[in-house]
């Protein structure tokens, strides 16, 4: 055995612990650097036939027509996760493995939650804690995942302004204020559209998954799983 | 600015318009841009009140006159000048202007 053996196998085995992450991670960049090729090739296509700045792929990625079809799309993401998180506290779906039982509805016991006396000994530390500590980490999934959302909103908010008055100016007319664009039908279009398509996909699953079945995939139940049982992951 | 350039060096005022703008004016004059620059009856030079840049584009609001601009790859070029406001949100209505 050489002695890069045991590093060799530290790796496959962090890949393999972490696939799921890297996995996203990866088809991430590479969805990104697609959309910034082609969004280059598109933005100059209309510009060349106006008469108007043709931009590199690094001014495209840098401006705020980028920005702006970035933020649409990652604020609906976190958006469509944080409901589904909230949701499915108080909300449930008979049948379905995302949902939890009828009998569990709510934020249920610190014995269930495994928080202040019934922690267990590899418990998050704040989930020991008690007071403000815990009660903040008990949401901390919900509040990181509505931050992203709020930023992301702003973000497309601001860029969508900037892409819009460099339009206006393109076409002649004087900018908008940041008020304005938020009243827009544009904005609320690029904002809707995202968001039907978001609770098509997550409403679909949660009523697909009750009747459907992918073997091996946590997200369904188990193949021979009958279709009125709720909360089993396969 | 624009105006005081096109009226002294019309030559060099028209290096600072865009392709588009150069050729739909000398198109429009059916005459070289300097000629047409000259012809163009722009407004008198005055000072400066605000500039606003978004991405690629850019205003200049000047005590009487709006001119358009864009940054290409060889640097600001002008798009539109000599530009009056119109009623409701119009575009401007333009001496110079083509993109």
């Amino acid at each position: 055995m050489s002695a890069h053996a045991p590093r060799r196998a530290e790796r496959r085995s962090f890949l393999r612990d972490n696939g799921l992450g890297l996995f996203f991670g990866a088809i991430l960049l590479l969805s990104l650097a697609g959309q910034a090729l082609v969004g280059t090739a598109d933005y100059n296509e209309g510009a060349r036939i106006a008469g108007l700045p043709t931009l590199t792929v690094g001014q495209y990625v840098t401006s705020s027509y980028f920005g702006v079809d970035v933020a649409e799309n990652w604020q609906s993401e976190y958006l469509q996760f944080l409901l589904f998180i909230l949701a499915t506290v108080w909300l449930i779906q008979r049948g379905s493995p995302e949902s939890k039982k009828a009998e569990d509805v709510g934020r249920e016991s610190d014995e269930e939650q495994q928080v202040g006396p019934y922690a267990q000994q590899r418990s998050p530390a704040w989930a020991k804690a008690s007071g403000w500590r815990r009660s903040l980490y008990s949401s901390s999934l919900g509040l990181v995942m509505g931050a992203i959302f709020l930023l992301s909103w702003g973000a497309q908010l601001v860029a969508g302004t900037s892409a819009m008055n460099s339009r206006r100016l393109q076409n002649l007319q004087n900018p908008s204020s940041v008020l304005d664009y938020a009243h827009s039908p544009e904005f609320w279009n690029r904002t809707l559209q995202n968001w039907q398509s978001e609770f098509l996909a997550v409403g679909s699953m949660v009523v697909f998954s009750i009747y459907l079945r992918e073997r091996g995939s946590p997200e369904s139940k188990p193949v021979g799983a009958p279709h009125d049982t709720t909360a089993l992951e396969g | 600015m624009f105006s005081q350039l096109a009226a002294t060096n019309p030559e060099q005022a028209c290096g600072l318009l865009s392709e588009h703008a150069r050729s739909s004016m000398e198109k429009e004059a059916d005459a070289p841009c300097t000629t047409a620059l000259t012809d163009a009856g722009l407004p008198k030079p005055s000072a400066v009140r605000s500039v606003e840049v978004y991405a690629t584009d850019g205003i200049v609001v000047l005590e009487g006159d709006v001119i358009f601009v864009a940054r290409f790859g060889e640097g600001w070029r002008v798009t539109a000048a000599g530009c009056r406001p119109e009623p409701e949100d119009q575009p401007y209505d333009c001496g110079i202007s083509g993109g």
